[in-house]
C-alpha cells in the first residue's frame, strides 16, 4: 500500500461535515474515498485497493482511468468544450453520436434526444410520449403504466414510474396517473397465483387497460432485463405480448435499457434479443461508460414524426448534447467495438455465473442470476416460501476481508462489473463472494443477521491493510504497553532512547530500534508471547534462522499470525491465478522453518493435499562449508529420489521450492517430464535466482506452468510474491505485504537508503499483533526499486546474499 | 571495431545470455561481450552431448581437415584470421607474430588429431575383430569437458583429439581470451560436427565445477591448488605450471647454446607452458646469467600488434602488480635484468611486460619453482650432490649435457615428462611426440573382445 496521495483523514472530516450522499444514514460514519481507478482497481485515501465488482452503478464498462477517455475529453475541449443545442445549435460530435447510435440500434429508432443521464431521459421519454398523443388530438392520454421494483430513477416523471415504495415515501404526491402492474419474476411463483408468469402479467395488464380505459393511457415503461430488482429475465413471450398488447391499443412503450445497453448484457441493446421493438429506448451509464454524465433517448421514427413537428420538442437540458460528453461517448462506443467487449461481457459473465451457480447449494442461496455481466445472488430466508433474507450484510464483509467491491438490494447481491474484468479479477470476485457465503452458511442461524463487528486495526487481513501510521500506532500500543506488550519488548523498551508509542510513527522511524535479532539466540520463547494474549494456552510453533555458525534465532509463531499470513499467500495466489483444488508438494526445510509449515497450511486452505519433503539445510551449509561435495551430492540425490517416488504416484499441482531444488529438478530428466506432465504452478523461494537460469525455466524447462518466485524471511515472519509480468531481462522484483512487512534498501555502512537502481543491504520489519521485529539487517543485498503501484516502502530486485557477515562468510544460495 | 558477440554456443546453437562478461583488451577497451550460461544450461547442454552419437570415424577427420582450413583461412562470424588475430593479440598481449603462428600451429593439430591422438595407441590393439580374440582400444567415457587455459591459443590443440576419438565435447573458453576457443568450436559446427557434438560453454568459476562433475572425463587447467584438487581424480586430468628448466653441466660450453638457452626462455613471449623458468649451471651460474641478461635485454617494448613484438602486454595495472609480485619474490636474489622495472608503460593503459633475469645462491632456492606469463628466469647453481630433486616436477627439461648416467637417470625420473638432452629448445613440440604424456592415454583403455561373427563388428 502507497502513503496516502492526500490527507484522508481530514478529507472524511470534510466529506461527513459539507456533503450529503445519497443512501447514507445519517449515523454512518464510514466513508471511503476514491482517488484513482484502472481498469477494475480502484484505490482509496488510504492507499488502500479494491476490485470494482460494480461498476459504481452499474457502469465503467470500459474500465476505470482509460487513457483514451481523457485524451477524447481533452481534445473536444481544446476545439469546444461547450454550446447550447437548442434551436437550430449543434455541435460535430453530437451529430456524430446520434448518427453513430442510430447504426447500433434497433430499426425503428430514428433520432436521438441527448440528456444529462437516465433519469432525465426517462423524463424526456414519458414527455413525448404524451406529446405524442397530444399533438395527435388524444391529449387525455396521459397515464403511465410501470411495473412494481423497476427502476427508472429518482426525478419527478421517473421517481414516480419506479416501483419501490422507498422513493416515494416521504416525498409527498408523486406524479399523478401512473399504475404499477405486477413484473414477471419466474423464481416466484407464489406471487402468481398458480397461474403462468406471463399470463398472468398479460391478464393483468388487460384489466389495467381496460379499468383505466385505452384512451387514457400513454405509455408504459419497463427495464427489459429487471436490473436493480435484482437481475431478473422474464419469460421469453413476456414482451413481445406486451408490446403486442400495447400496440393494439395505441399505447407506447418506453424501454428503459439504461442498464441493459451498450454491452452489459452482450449486445449492444438487449430489447432485440428479447424480441420486442420500443417506441423509445433510453441509455445513459454504458454510454460513456461515466467518463462523462449523459443520456440518450431514442425515438422510433413513427413518433419523430410527431413530436418534432410544428414547434418542435419543448424544453430541453442545459447539457443536452453537450459536445465534450459526445466525443468521450464516441470514444466509448470505439473501445467496446475495437476491444470485443461485448463478446468479453459474455464470456467472463458466463464463466462468473458457472461459478457462482454453485452458491446455489447452499441453504439460503435462493438463485444466482446473470444475463452478461449483470448478476444477481438472490437470498431467502426460506427456499420453500422465497421469504427473502437481508443481503446488506454481504458487501461490507466482501470489501473488508477480500477487497472486493459488490453491491445489493434489499435481498439480492448484485454484480456488474466493467467489461474488462480479466478471468482471474473474476474468479477473484467469485471466492470473495463465496468465501463469505459459505462461512455464513457454516455459522450457527442465529449469528446470520448480526453485522461483522469492526475489526481492530491489528486484526485486519493482510490483503487489507491500514496505513502504516495506523497500524504503528496500534502496534506500538500493543507491544508497549504494560498489559499487552511481550517481557522481551518490555524489558528492551527500558533502555532505549525513545519513547516507542510517542516517536514511533512513520516506516522511518523503525530505524530508532536497534536489531535485535541476535538477541533471539537465547531469548526464552516464552518472552516473546504479547501479553495481551492472555494466560490461556497458546499453541506455539517455533521457527528458527541460522543456526550453522551458532545458535539458531527463534521467533515466536502464534496461530493467529499463521491464519493472516496464509490467507494473505492464499489471496495472493489466487490474484496469480494458481490453481486451487491441487496437491501441493513441498520441497524445502519443515523442522523449524517457516518454510514447510506454511506451504502445508496453504496446501490446506486451498483445497488440496500438501506432500513434503524435508531438507535439512543446516547440513547442506556444514557440507558446504567444509568442502564436503560429494556429501551434498548425494544428499541431493537422496532428495530428488523422494521427489520422484511422490511424483510418479501422485497427482500434484503445485511444487513449492528453492532455487537450486528447481535447478536439480530441471536438470533430471524424469522429473522435468513428470513435472511438465502434472504440474501447474512452480514456486520458488528461499535464495535468488539467475535471470537467465529463470528464463531457461520459463522458456525451455518447465513452458506449461507458471513459475512464480518468492522471498522471504523466517526473522520477520514471511515474505512476498515476485512481481507479475517481469520481461525475461528484468530480474525478480518482491514488493512485501506493507505494513506488515516493509522493506528498505539501504547502505550497510550508513543506514541510509541507497538510491533507487543501486545495490544496497535489505532491512525488513515485522509488524503484527503477535510479532514486532523492526529494523533487521538481512543477510540479502538487493536493487533498491520503487514499490508497487498502491503499495509502500521499497520492492527489492535481484536478491544476492551478501558475501560476509559480520565477519562470518555467507553460505546462502545452497537450498 | 564494433564489440563482438561471443555467444555461447549450445547443443541447439548460438545462445545469448543476459550475464554477459566484457572482455576488454590490454589497453582496457571493450573487444567483445561473452555470453555467460548458467550451471541448469550446462546441466542441459552436457545431457544433450550425452544423447548424441558421435560422428563415424571417417566423417570425423574430414570435418577435422575442414575445420582446420575454415580456422587458418575462413572468414567465420564475420571475422577474417586476420582480424581474429589481431583482436586476439590485443586481448592476450601476445605477439601478433606469435598468435599467426598459433593459427598455423592449431590448424596442423587440427588436421592431425585423429593421427596425433592414435600415437597412444597401445601396439596390441586392432579394429578387426577375431574368434580369438583382439585387444580393442575404447573410449573411457561419452563426454569430455574442457576447461581450456587463456595464456596461450595454443593450448586447444590438445582437446580436439578427443573429438578425433569421438567423445563429445563441452568446451569453457578461459574468459581471458575466449576468442580462439570461439572460433575453433565454430569452425568445427561449420565443419560437419554436430551442435550436440562440441558445445562451448561459457561459465562463473562456480559453474565451472558443474562441468568438471558433469563429464565422464575433464580436462583442467590452472594453478597448484587446482593440480592439488585433481590429484587423485581419474577421470580429471589436470595440467598445472610447467615449471620448464633446463641443465647445463659443468663439461658443456654453455656460449655454444645461449641462443638456445634464450629461445627457450623468450620464445612464444615467454608466456607459454613449455618456455624455461629455470636454468640450473653446475659450477658459477653468473657469467650465464650476466650473458642471458645482455641477450634479453634488446628485446624491444611494443604493442602486441606490431610486426616485431616479441614480448607479452598486459593492462599497466596488472604489468605493475606483476611486477611488484616478482620484486617481491626475488628477495635475496641477484637481479641481473629487471631488478628496477619490468612493466614498460605503453602509455595507452598497457605496458610490456619486460624480461626478467635474476641468479639465486642455491639449487632448492624457491624462485626456481616460480612461474611468469613472461620471460622471467632464474638462474641457479647446481652441483652432483643437489641430485635430481631441483629438477623434479617439470613438464620439459633440456639438459645440455654430455654425462650419460645422470641422462639415463633424468629419462627414468617419472616427474620429469619430457627429456630433450642437447641444443634443443625447450618449446618444441613434435607432432605425434607426447606433449605431457599422450592425452590418450588418458582418454582410451583397452578391452578384450571375442566374437564369432568377426566380420560383423
Amino acid at each position: 500500500m502507497a502513503a496516502p496521495l492526500v490527507n484522508a483523514d481530514a478529507l472524511v472530516k470534510t466529506d461527513r461535515s459539507r456533503l450529503i450522499h445519497p443512501h447514507l444514514p445519517g449515523a454512518a460514519a464510514d466513508r471511503i474515498i476514491m482517488v484513482e481507478g484502472s481498469g477494475c482497481r480502484l484505490r482509496d485515501a488510504h492507499g488502500r485497493e479494491y476490485l470494482d465488482a460494480t461498476g459504481g452503478l452499474m457502469l465503467a464498462h470500459v474500465g476505470h482511468g482509460r487513457r483514451e477517455m481523457v485524451e477524447a475529453a481533452a481534445g473536444q475541449m481544446g476545439k469546444l468544450e461547450y454550446f447550447s443545442s437548442f434551436h437550430e445549435f449543434s455541435n460535430e460530435p453530437s451529430i456524430q453520436l446520434a448518427d453513430r447510435l442510430i447504426g447500433l440500434a434497433p430499426a425503428a429508432m430514428d433520432r436521438v434526444y441527448f440528456t444529462s443521464g437516465g433519469a432525465e431521459a426517462v423524463d424526456a421519454a414519458l414527455r413525448m410520449a404524451r406529446l405524442y398523443h397530444h399533438r395527435r388530438g388524444q391529449g387525455e392520454r396521459t397515464w403511465v403504466l410501470a411495473r412494481h421494483l423497476g427502476y427508472h430513477g429518482v426525478t419527478y416523471g421517473g421517481g414516480a414510474a419506479t416501483g419501490m415504495p422507498m422513493f416515494h415515501q416521504g416525498f409527498g404526491p408523486m406524479m399523478p396517473n401512473v399504475r404499477h402492474l405486477t413484473p414477471p419474476l419466474p423464481f416466484h411463483p407464489e406471487m402468481y397465483d398458480g397461474e403462468d408468469v406471463t399470463e398472468y402479467c398479460l391478464r393483468e395488464l388487460r384489466e389495467t387497460i381496460e379499468e383505466i380505459g385505452a384512451e387514457n393511457i400513454a405509455v408504459m415503461i419497463g427495464e427489459p432485463i429487471l436490473g436493480v430488482a435484482g437481475v431478473v429475465e422474464p419469460p421469453a413471450d413476456y414482451w413481445p405480448r406486451v408490446r403486442e398488447l400495447l400496440s393494439a391499443h395505441g399505447i407506447l412503450l418506453i424501454l428503459d435499457e439504461v442498464i441493459t445497453a451498450f454491452g452489459r448484457t452482450g449486445h449492444w441493446f438487449v430489447s432485440e434479443r428479447l424480441g420486442v421493438t420500443p417506441d423509445f429506448i433510453v441509455t445513459a451509464k454504458g454510454l460513456t461508460s461515466g467518463y462523462f454524465p449523459m443520456g440518450a433517448l431514442l425515438v422510433a421514427d413513427h413518433v419523430v414524426d410527431v413530436v418534432t413537428r410544428d414547434e418542435g420538442v419543448v424544453g430541453g437540458y442545459t447539457y443536452s448534447g453537450h459536445a465534450t460528453g459526445c466525443a468521450v461517448a464516441l470514444r466509448n462506443l470505439d473501445i467496446l467495438e475495437h476491444e470485443n467487449l461485448l463478446a468479453a461481457a459474455t464470456g467472463i459473465g458466463d464463466h462468473l455465473g458457472d461459478r457462482l451457480r454453485r452458491l446455489e447449494e447452499l441453504p439460503f442461496v435462493g438463485q444466482v442470476r446473470q444475463f452478461g455481466l449483470m448478476l444477481g445472488i438472490e437470498l431467502t430466508q426460506d427456499p420453500d416460501t422465497g421469504e427473502p433474507l437481508s443481503a446488506e450484510w454481504v458487501p461490507p464483509l466482501v470489501r473488508e476481508r477480500a477487497g472486493v467491491i459488490v453491491r445489493n438490494n434489499p435481498n439480492t447481491v448484485l454484480l456488474s462489473p466493467p467489461l474488462v474484468m480479466s478471468r482471474e479479477e473474476a474468479d477473484r470476485v467469485v471466492d470473495a463472494v463465496s468465501d463469505v457465503l459459505t462461512e455464513y452458511a457454516a455459522k450457527p442461524r442465529g449469528r446470520r443477521s448480526a453485522a461483522a463487528p469492526a475489526p481492530s486495526v491489528l486484526d485486519t487481513p493482510w490483503d487489507r491493510p491500514p496505513s502504516m501510521p495506523d497500524l504503528l500506532a496500534a502496534a506500538m500500543d500493543w507491544h508497549f504497553g504494560p498489559k499487552t506488550g511481550s517481557r522481551f519488548w518490555l524489558e528492551r523498551a527500558r533502555t532505549l532512547d525513545f519513547d516507542p508509542r510517542k516517536d514511533v510513527r512513520t516506516e522511518a522511524d523503525l530505524a530508532l530500534f536497534p536489531n535485535v535479532v541476535d538477541e533471539l539466540r537465547d531469548a526464552r520463547v516464552e518472552d516473546l508471547v504479547p501479553r495481551g494474549y492472555g494466560d490461556g494456552p497458546i499453541p506455539l510453533d517455533i521457527f528458527e534462522s541460522g543456526g550453522t555458525t551458532g545458535a539458531p534465532k527463534r521467533v515466536v509463531w502464534l496461530p493467529d499470525l499463521h491464519e493472516r499470513l496464509t490467507s494473505w499467500h492464499s489471496s495472493v495466489l489466487d490474484d496469480r491465478g494458481v490453481p486451487r483444488g491441487v496437491n501441493w508438494l513441498t520441497i524445502g526445510p519443515s523442522g523449524p522453518h517457516l518454510f514447510a509449515p506454511t506451504s502445508r497450511t496453504l496446501a490446506h486452505l486451498r483445497g488440496g493435499v500438501p506432500f513434503t519433503i524435508d531438507l535439512d539445510p543446516r547440513w547442506v551449509k556444514k557440507c558446504v562449508a567444509e568442502g564436503r561435495a560429494e556429501e551434498t551430492k548425494r544428499y541431493l540425490a537422496h532428495i530428488l529420489d523422494q521427489v520422484g517416488a511422490i511424483l510418479r504416484s501422485q497427482d500434484v499441482g503445485v511444487v513449492f521450492t528453492t532455487p537450486p531444488l528447481l535447478e536439480a529438478m530441471a536438470g533430471d530428466e524424469e522429473l522435468s517430464e513428470l513435472i511438465n506432465r502434472k504440474v501447474r504452478t512452480l514456486i520458488w523461494g528461499g535464495s535468488s535466482m539467475n535471470l537467465d537460469t529463470r528464463a531457461l525455466l520459463r522458456a525451455e524447462v518447465f513452458p506449461d506452468a507458471q513459475l512464480l518466485g518468492f522471498y522471504g524471511s523466517t526473522m520477520v515472519g514471511g515474505g512476498m510474491y515476485e512481481r507479475a509480468g517481469l520481461a525475461d531481462d528484468e530480474p525478480s522484483t518482491f514488493d512485501p505485504p506493507h505494513p506488515f512487512i516493509s522493506l528498505r534498501v539501504v547502505d550497510p555502512d550508513t543506514g541510509k537508503p541507497v538510491p533507487y537502481g543501486e545495490r544496497g543491504q535489505v532491512v525488513m520489519n515485522h509488524i503484527s499483533r503477535s510479532m514486532l521485529l523492526p529494523n533487521n539487517l538481512e543477510r540479502d543485498t538487493a536493487l533498491r526499486r520503487p514499490a508497487a503501484e498502491h503499495s509502500g516502502g521499497d520492492a527489492v530486485a535481484d536478491i544476492q546474499p551478501v558475501r560476509t557477515f559480520d565477519g562470518t562468510t555467507v553460505i546462502e544460495g545452497v537450498y | 571495431m564494433a564489440l563482438l558477440r561471443l555467444d555461447a554456443l549450445g547443443p541447439g546453437g548460438p545462445y545469448r545470455t543476459q550475464a554477459k562478461e566484457v572482455i576488454r583488451d590490454v589497453s582496457g577497451r571493450p573487444v567483445a561481450e561473452l555470453s555467460m550460461v548458467p550451471r541448469l544450461y550446462v546441466r542441459r547442454a552436457l545431457a544433450a552431448l550425452r544423447r548424441a552419437e558421435a560422428l563415424p570415424p571417417d566423417e570425423r577427420t574430414a570435418a577435422l581437415a575442414e575445420a582446420a582450413r575454415l580456422f587458418a583461412t575462413g572468414t567465420i562470424d564475420g571475422l577474417s584470421v586476420e582480424r581474429y588475430e589481431h583482436a586476439v593479440a590485443r586481448v592476450s598481449g601476445l605477439p601478433l607474430s606469435v598468435v599467426r603462428q598459433t593459427t598455423g600451429t592449431l590448424a596442423t593439430g587440427l588436421a592431425g588429431a585423429y593421427g596425433f591422438a592414435c600415437q597412444a595407441r597401445p601396439r596390441g590393439s586392432r579394429d578387426a575383430s577375431t574368434a580369438a580374440g583382439t585387444a580393442r582400444w575404447i573410449r573411457r567415457g561419452d563426454v569430455l569437458s574442457a576447461l581450456v587455459a587463456g595464456n596461450h591459443p595454443g593450448v586447444h590443440s590438445q582437446w580436439v583429439e578427443a573429438l578425433a576419438l569421438g567423445y563429445r565435447l563441452a568446451v569453457r573458453p578461459s574468459r581471458r581470451e575466449p576468442l580462439s576457443a570461439h572460433r575453433l568450436v565454430t569452425a568445427l559446427h561449420e565443419a560437419g560436427f554436430g551442435t550436440d557434438h562440441v558445445v562451448l560453454l561459457p561459465t562463473d568459476h562456480s559453474t565451472a565445477d558443474e562441468l568438471v562433475a558433469g563429464g565422464d572425463l575433464a580436462i583442467v587447467y590452472g594453478d597448484d591448488t587446482v593440480l592439488d584438487k585433481y590429484r587423485s581424480a581419474t577421470t580429471v586430468l589436470p595440467h598445472g605450471p610447467g615449471r620448464v628448466k633446463i641443465l647445463v653441466t659443468a663439461d658443456t660450453d654453455y656460449t655454444r647454446h645461449l641462443d638456445t638457452i634464450v629461445d627457450s626462455i623468450a620464445a612464444q613471449a615467454g608466456a607459454a607452458c613449455v618456455n624455461a623458468t629455470a636454468v640450473f649451471v653446475e659450477g658459477d651460474p653468473a657469467p650465464l646469467a650476466e650473458a642471458i641478461a645482455g641477450r634479453l635485454a634488446t628485446l624491444p617494448s611494443l604493442p602486441p600488434e606490431h610486426a616485431e613484438a616479441a614480448l607479452p602486454v598486459r593492462p599497466l595495472d596488472e604489468a605493475r602488480n606483476l611486477e611488484k609480485y616478482v620484486h617481491s619474490e626475488a628477495a635475496g636474489a641477484t637481479a641481473r635484468l629487471g631488478g628496477d622495472t619490468i612493466a614498460a608503460d605503453l602509455g595507452d593503459g598497457s605496458a610490456v611486460l619486460r624480461p626478467a633475469v635474476f641468479q639465486v645462491d642455491r639449487a632448492d632456492a624457491p624462485q626456481t619453482r616460480l612461474e611468469m606469463p613472461f620471460p622471467c628466469v632464474w638462474i641457479a647453481p647446481w652441483s652432483r650432490s643437489d641430485g635430481l630433486a631441483p629438477l623434479r616436477d617439470t613438464l620439459t627439461l633440456t639438459a645440455l649435457t654430455s654425462d650419460r648416467d645422470l641422462v639415463t637417470r633424468l629419462l627414468d625420473e617419472p616427474t620429469i615428462r619430457n627429456l630433450h638432452v642437447g641444443d634443443h629448445p625447450t618449446h618444441i613440440l613434435t607432432p605425434g611426440l607426447p606433449h605431457d604424456g599422450y592425452l590418450g592415454e588418458f582418454l582410451m583403455r583397452s578391452k578384450t573382445f571375442t566374437t564369432t561373427e568377426p566380420a560383423t563388428i
